[in-house]
């Protein structure tokens, strides 16, 4: 890997992590330390196949495309031996982090209740992304996804306003 | 429905404020660089240990303790010809799994992703199984001629260990096996569901 690549990287890296980030943490119900581990294996894999990104999508929907393939591949990979634990210094301060409780916890709860598919939708619905970017990173024709994210907001609506009943 | 949606939303954002804690980008990018050090090593190393046991084996019976029994040297090809084709199907294994780009679509890396599983629920295990039986074959047709030479009792001793290692090896080639094929359920299942969409909006 080139000089070039180090740079692309970094810069992706500083773009995206968060974006990345928010995506995983939403996928594993508000887990933060499942999410840093998902966050890392998709920048791995960006690493892996940055060489070969042409630019005929835009960096945001190609890294997208590659933290949705992951979160759903991930639970049953469990590729946990790629994973480095992060450093000491940023684990105690995640602890601390860990014992504050959660004002999100609800929505998260709520997001996990939809089958995991329409669970990543949702997610890139909530992030804002236009149909024809969820649909080019999913791969579902853009008319099904609409009636498909019409349902899943219905569902998460239902679910949240049952909430605590 | 759509402004209890834009709530949600709202309360999503706020969530995203909070995110803090990233390993920093030089140690990121230092994890990416081993790692794909790490995954080509592992890639190799399979075949480089097989190829190893393959050509001792070979080297052994051949130039050091050659057998002289028709029954032997069967078992010598046996065992010989099931590590090489463990070897090729290692091989065609890791170009097959390379296939999988984790930058395409879902629905493409499904389809991908489930062919290589099936065709390691196909291939794989079976065959897997076949080449620790031929091996076991090869062994035991080695006893008469090691008879000659060993003794029995050592050659009963030898036996015995063997069975043991075969029964350990059986069992983490099926351990192996199961984890793939609830790899390959689940892969299975989001690809029918993305293909049952497809079908929906064509029709």
């Amino acid at each position: 890997m080139s000089l070039k690549h180090e740079n692309q990287f970094q810069l992706y890296y500083k773009d995206y992590q968060s974006m990345v980030f928010s995506l995983c943490k939403g996928f594993v119900k508000g887990d933060t330390y499942e999410a840093r581990d998902l966050v890392q294996e998709v920048f791995i894999r960006v690493w892996n196949a940055l060489p070969d990104f042409k630019g005929n999508a835009s960096p945001k929907t190609w890294i997208y495309r590659i933290s949705v393939n992951t979160c759903l591949l991930h639970l049953r990979n469990q590729q946990t031996n790629l994973i480095q634990p992060l450093n000491e210094n940023l684990q105690d301060i995640s602890q601390e982090e860990e014992n504050t409780p959660s004002d999100y916890s609800e929505l998260y709860s709520a997001i996990n209740q939809l089958a995991e598919m329409d669970r990543i939708i949702i997610l890139l619905v909530l992030d804002e992304l236009k149909y024809d970017e969820i649909s080019a990173i999913v791969g579902i024709a853009e008319g099904a996804l609409r009636v498909r994210i019409h349902r899943s907001k219905q569902k998460l609506n239902e679910i949240l306003n049952n909430y605590g009943k | 429905m759509e402004n209890s949606f834009e709530n949600i939303q709202k309360s999503w954002k706020a969530s995203k404020a909070k995110e803090t804690n990233l390993l920093p980008i030089d140690n990121m990018l230092q994890l990416a660089i081993e790692n794909q050090k790490k995954s080509k090593k592992a890639h190799v190393l399979n075949i480089i240990i097989l190829s190893i046991v393959c050509i001792v084996i070979s080297v052994f019976f051949v130039f050091v303790t050659p057998m002289h029994e028709l029954l032997s040297q069967i078992g010598i090809g046996f065992m010989i010809g099931g590590l090489i084709l463990r070897i090729i199907i290692e091989i065609f294994s890791k170009h097959k799994a390379s296939k999988i780009k984790y930058d395409f679509n879902t629905l493409i890396i499904t389809n991908k992703a489930l062919d290589f599983y099936s065709w390691r629920k196909k291939i794989h295990g079976p065959v897997t199984f076949l080449i620790v039986f031929l091996y076991t074959i090869g062994i035991f047709l080695l006893n008469p001629e090691f008879t000659n030479y060993f003794g029995l009792t050592r050659v009963l001793i030898f036996d015995m260990l063997y069975i043991v290692i075969a029964i350990i090896l059986f069992f983490v080639i099926r351990t192996g096996v199961v984890k793939e094929l609830h790899q390959l359920k689940h892969i299975s299942n989001i690809n029918t569901d993305l293909k049952n969409e497809s079908s929906k909006s064509q029709s």
